[in-house]
């Protein structure tokens, strides 16, 4: 393939990588349903590392006893799992966990990162929130007195994507 | 370089295989293909570290200056300016051609604006900061440049990355507690990794057109894989350190999605050093070499994660193995008259002694005798092995192998 051929083709690819991940993205945080998440503080050694906040959740972790026990297996560290939430309260809240995506319901996809016995922990792919440089520490704070909540865009194959950071009810912007 | 040449026209000229006019001749022409020489390696080393620092500086720009700019139009000023620095870069480099050097090195920065926009991204929608995928998009944005262009700056950094991959891939997700044993694995995941990458570089120095960004590639490989090797000769990572802690109760302990991860390294690398001994179009004793060494560390690496010892067994055979490697890094590139592997042999032998100087006669010296003997060995092997390795050097430019024509 001569040079010429090869630059065309890379820009291309290039484009097209860039192209995808704004449009998988953007269709997640259009057409995903809202689910509001209650944060929950994290451990101070992993606070504030850069110009993002480390974001937990109260889905982020569950006990597997109180799962339904038809449903559960023996949860291993890197699994796949499907969680279906109970939106009947202000907060989204995990209502059971599956092996398989279930059908007819709402499901984020997450991953088991932390097995110890019956407490499990899970990642959904939004521990991380961006912020300009210095702003992180102001929410941190709050956060960690229970006062930011995160308004949250899930999509029918379970992609989660953070919308809105609250604090106190009302949206942070950096404007 | 231009003073030896000198010498030796000198010489034939006495000799009588040359008259004066041609001798004079050689001496002028032997002059200016130093000054172009020299003059060419600064400008690609002025122009790489310049392309460097504006995509440092880039990275920097667009994670201060978040409020200044709309989202669509950071990532719209990013493309642009990815675009017109690749399209800036092969202009110079293959189209025009008055600048191939500045071309190659605005490739190098575009190769760099293209991550930087990636990362832009995906902090815009605020994916998870050490996500792996990121910088495996990187890398497959990037390669095709190695491929096409032959760009080795470009191979290099798809090297670190792949390093870099490794690491976030294998600890994905997890928090520092729970993976605090997969920390005692990590050298021996690294030293599998830095083995089949060598590996595969080999088998790009098949192609010609290739064999400069496979160099590339090797020459980091063989950094990463002493570097790793070299922690490995420690207890801590190899032995039984203390009461407190089992170097073989960690490797026990290591996740599944570590152990897995290590496995199909494992089995990359003993396919790519399989491929790379059996079918290359080499067969010089140095490929032979490459193989057996190869195939040696990652059997001894095998053993030491899957049958871990609760002796010290392990750090013996892993010291042996750095101290073996150092040796053929200095034979073979006193055979193949590389400088380059000579560097790497003498610099590892020089922390080697040092750190086992420290190892073995800590508790066994009075403390001021024993800074004192340490002060000397570094100060007369120092200037020894300085020495030897400038006059190895001299020696290899003068017998014609510059470095560059070593795959």
């Amino acid at each position: 393939m001569n040079k010429s051929k090869s630059f065309v083709l890379i820009g291309c690819l290039w484009l097209s990588i860039i192209a995808a991940f704004v449009v998988t993205k953007e269709y997640t945080l259009r057409t995903g349903a809202e689910i509001l998440l209650k944060t929950r503080p994290v451990d101070p050694r992993d606070l504030f590392r850069g110009d993002y906040v480390i974001l937990s959740y109260d889905i982020s972790r569950f006990n597997a006893g109180d799962m339904q026990s038809s449903l559960v297996r023996h949860f291993r560290v890197d699994d796949q799992v499907y969680v279906t939430l109970d939106m009947d309260g202000e907060y989204s809240r995990i209502k059971q966990v599956h092996y398989d995506p279930p059908r007819g319901e709402i499901y984020l996809k997450g991953r088991v990162v932390q097995v110890h016995g019956d407490q499990i922990s899970l990642e959904y792919g939004i521990e991380s929130y961006f912020v300009p440089e210095g702003e992180g520490k102001l929410i941190e704070r709050r956060r960690n007195r229970g006062q930011v909540d995160v308004l949250a865009a899930v999509d029918r194959r379970g992609h989660v994507m953070i919308k809105k950071l609250l604090m106190d009810d009302v949206e942070v912007r950096f404007d | 370089m231009a003073r030896s040449i000198d010498r030796l026209i000198d010489q034939w000229q006495a000799q009588g295989v040359v008259s004066a006019p041609q001798a004079d001749r050689m001496r002028g022409d032997a002059r200016e293909f130093h000054r172009e020489n020299s003059s060419r390696k600064l400008i690609t080393v002025f122009s790489t570290i310049g392309a460097l620092l504006l995509g440092i500086g880039a990275f920097l720009f667009m994670a201060s200056n978040w409020t200044a700019f709309s989202s669509v139009t950071k990532v719209i000023l990013m493309l642009g300016v990815t675009g017109a620095v690749y399209y800036g870069g092969y202009s110079l480099r293959y189209e025009r051609k008055d600048y191939p050097l500045v071309g190659n090195a605005l490739l190098f920065l575009g190769s760099l604006l293209f991550g930087v926009t990636v990362f832009l991204i995906a902090q815009i929608y605020h994916v998870n900061a050490n996500s792996h995928w990121l910088v495996l998009t990187w890398i497959l944005g990037i390669l095709p440049l190695v491929y096409c262009f032959q760009n080795k700056a470009i191979a290099g950094l798809s090297t670190i990355l792949f390093y870099v991959w490794i690491g976030l891939f294998v600890f994905r997700g997890f928090t520092v507690n729970a993976s605090q044993h997969n920390f005692v694995a990590l050298p021996a995941l690294y030293l599998v990794s830095a083995v089949m990458v060598f590996a595969f570089g080999g088998m790009h120095a098949w192609r010609e057109e290739w064999q400069g960004c496979a160099r590339v590639v090797r020459l980091i490989s063989i950094k990463a894989a002493m570097g790793a090797l070299f922690l490995l000769t420690f207890k801590v990572f190899s032995g039984e350190w203390s009461h407190f802690f089992s170097v073989s109760d960690s490797l026990a302990k290591v996740t599944a999605q570590f152990s897995m991860s290590f496995a199909l390294i494992l089995i990359a690398a003993i396919i790519a050093v399989a491929l790379n001994s059996l079918w290359s179009t080499r067969s010089d004793t140095n490929h032979r070499w490459e193989g057996a060494i190869g195939g040696a560390l990652l059997s001894l690496t095998g053993l030491f994660f899957y049958f871990p010892s609760a002796t010290s067994v392990y750090t013996v055979l892993f010291n042996m193995a750095f101290a073996s490697i150092v040796l053929a890094l200095l034979i073979i590139g006193h055979w193949r008259e590389d400088i380059k592997l000579v560097n790497i042999g003498m610099s590892s032998l020089s922390i080697f002694v040092l750190v086992r100087y420290f190892d073995f006669f800590w508790d066994l010296m009075p403390r001021s005798i024993f800074f004192m003997i340490g002060g000397l060995i570094l100060v007369v092997g120092g200037l020894s092995m300085e020495r030897k390795r400038r006059q190895l050097s001299v020696a290899y430019r003068q017998s014609g192998n510059a470095e560059d024509h070593h795959e």
